[in-house]
């Protein structure tokens, strides 16, 4: 593993890549900071410009723009009590609760350093597990591959914060949308209404695009304009020694939590820290402190966060396999540069992953090294008005859209998906199964028509192999947990709050 | 009997949503050939993702008429058609008039969604916007988009 990694540092410092890395996590910082824009509109905005970009250098940007985010949304969390990103919503309670004390400096440093920590586990663990998933998933046939997918939809329903059975609709809808386009096997196009930017599929960047980012404008500005008025010192920056003594065992809690919590399909920076904070609150032998500024609260999520968007890198690179929405986006970004995401990625292009690896290193020590001077940045940066914002971000996600394929159309379609999503919006219907369906629908469809050849038409195929069997009764179980009343109220009081 | 109203209009649109996708889904999949299940046809795995959209939307719209939810936020419409026809405006506008002008037809028509901006900052927005995408695409990134049309 260290030999490994030692290739991998040296694919990632250079002065080139080192760039890339450092524009990923400036990035990353800047939408973190900013409500209302999330990693997820930026990595697909930021898609087409990584066309022109060596495959490595284009990874780690994207990368960078990940974990940058959960960085620089805490810092909004503590200073507003607005959630930058939406990984940082429980920081806000006991973090903004810190500042009102006057102790908003400690909590960003203690969320700094805890981030920090958590992601260098983080990177470790990714080059622990990836190898030894990877040489698993040698052993998979389309049967596996099939009941795979099928954890991964099941698990992205349950994990979803709305209706359990809205999400499942969207997950078809997504599957449905995604199996446009000329049918490998026999060679007909399906549902292209004679478009021919539809013969391919439609394209993952309108859809990103529309449905994450635009969407997500369009809704805020159906809300009144946010105060976002910073009216707390920040004070000093040095926690004090009973403040450490309470952070440190949280910090390594959330670091573990987080770290599996990536790895587990549907899983990411999200759920690790609202995972991370209700777990926080139920070990703490005082919970009455949560909620009036408990370090915990914000040291437990905010490094649960950071380890879980390192480690939600292990199932798409090892078996090719997005677990949330960003790593769909990371996928687009590898097939646009023609690398197929998978085991492939570890056996033949060892010096992409490796490099990776290590840029998130790196990534994490210059993210360390930029939050706390440049705190003062970061608070101007809060002050621009959304009215100045927005029109930016139109603007941006419709060159980016256009510059993809050079397509006017995409850029109609692009208005479509927007609107799509902005009704998913308001009627609750949950964007992350939908687009997680819309790419694994091709995948999953191949794979159950191949099982089917292999089984002739016998669905017992997928019990009779071990692991699909197993990954099948995993499924089952999520379904029984969710259906289930007593765990159902938990799940429900854990998004609540 | 009570009659028959909708109690919670989120469900009740979702399901609306969701069969208008399924029927969708069947009639334009309506000529692919469906198969068997040990050799599918091109029109196997659309029937099936079809037909569910249409179960579960047929359920949420059933359960919505007898169990109370929230209501839909407001909408508030101006914001929204403004930020949709700037997109299209764009579409429209890109190849024939280029770069320059379509970004700052789109940041100016955008910039109408909010309250609160004067008319020299839109005006400023819209030439900083246009400037910057024409170095950032054009000079800098090196993308082969015209820049003042043909």
């Amino acid at each position: 593993m260290f030999a490994n990694l030692a290739t991998g540092f040296g694919a990632a410092v250079t002065p080139i890549n080192l760039g890339f890395c450092f524009i990923g996590v400036m990035l990353g910082t800047m939408i973190g900071v900013l409500p209302g824009i999330g990693p997820i509109a930026t990595i697909a905005m930021l898609l087409p410009v990584t066309f022109g970009a060596p495959p490595l250098g284009a990874l780690i940007m994207l990368a960078g723009i990940y974990y940058g985010a959960q960085y620089g949304g805490s810092t909004t969390a503590i200073l507003v009590n607005l959630p930058g990103e939406s990984s940082s919503v429980v920081t806000c309670i006991d973090g903004y609760a810190m500042a009102q004390r006057g102790r908003a400096g400690a909590a960003l440093s203690i969320a700094a350093v805890g981030s920090f920590f958590a992601g260098c586990v983080g990177v470790l663990a990714l080059a622990a597990f990836a190898p030894i998933l990877a040489r698993l998933s040698e052993k998979f046939l389309s049967p596996e591959y099939f009941s795979l997918m099928l954890f991964g939809l099941v698990a992205a329903v349950v994990l979803a914060h709305g209706s359990a059975i809205k999400a499942v609709a969207m997950v078809f809808l997504g599957l449905l949308l995604g199996i446009v386009g000329t049918d490998v096997q026999s060679g007909i196009a399906r549902y292209t209404f004679r478009i021919p930017e539809l013969l391919d599929g439609i394209d993952f960047v309108p859809i990103a695009i529309g449905v994450f980012g635009l969407s997500e404008i369009m809704r805020n500005l159906d809300l009144p304009a946010l105060e976002r008025q910073v009216r707390h010192v920040v004070g000093s920056l040095w926690p004090t020694r009973e403040e450490i003594r309470h952070a440190w065992p949280a910090v390594l809690r959330g670091t573990g939590l987080g770290a599996l919590l990536g790895v587990l399909p549907g899983g990411g920076a999200v759920l690790a820290s609202f995972a991370a904070y209700t777990f926080e609150k139920k070990i703490s032998r005082e919970p009455q402190r949560f909620g009036k500024g408990a370090v915990e609260g914000v040291a437990g999520p905010e490094s649960a966060n950071n380890a879980a968007a390192q480690t939600s890198f292990v199932p798409l690179l090892t078996l090719g396999i997005p677990s949330n929405p960003v790593m769909a986006l990371m996928m687009g970004a590898m097939v646009i540069q023609g690398i197929a995401p998978g085991t492939a990625v570890l056996t033949q292009r060892p010096e992409l992953f490796w490099g990776m690896t290590a840029s998130m290193w790196i990534g994490n020590l210059m993210l360390i090294v930029i939050n706390l001077p440049l705190i003062g940045l970061w608070v101007k940066l809060l002050q621009v008005p959304y009215r100045i914002l927005f029109p930016c971000i139109v603007v941006l996600c419709c060159v980016g859209v256009y510059s993809t394929q050079t397509s006017a159309t995409l850029v109609m379609f692009t208005a479509g998906f927007a609107l799509l999503g902005y009704i998913f919006l308001k009627l609750g219907c949950e964007g992350a199964p939908f687009i997680l369906g819309f790419v694994l629908g091709p995948l999953m469809e191949e794979n159950l028509r191949r099982s089917m050849v292999l089984s002739a038409g016998n669905p017992s195929i997928f019990f009779e192999r071990p692991i699909s069997l197993v990954l099948i009764v995993a499924s089952i179980g999520l379904v029984a947990l969710i259906v289930l009343p007593r765990v159902r109220q938990t799940r429900e009081e854990v998004f609540k709050e | 009997m009570p009659a028959l109203t909708v109690k919670d209009q989120k469900d009740f649109w979702s399901g609306v949503l969701f069969i208008a996708f399924g029927c969708a889904g069947l009639w334009f999949g309506r000529d692919y050939l469906i198969g068997t299940a040990a050799r599918m046809g091109p029109g196997y795995f659309p029937l099936m993702m079809s037909l569910a959209l249409v179960g579960i939307g047929g359920f949420l719209l059933v359960r919505s008429l007898v169990i109370a939810g929230e209501p839909i936020e407001r909408s508030a419409l101006w914001p929204q058609l403004l930020i949709l026809s700037a997109i299209v405006v764009f579409g429209l506008m890109i190849e024939r008039l280029g770069l320059a002008a379509a970004v700052a037809a789109v940041a100016l028509i955008s910039s109408f969604a909010a309250r609160g901006a004067r008319w020299f900052e839109r005006l400023g927005l819209a030439l900083a916007l246009s400037a910057a995408c024409v170095l950032l695409f054009v000079y800098f990134l090196g993308q082969p988009i015209p820049v003042w049309g043909r």
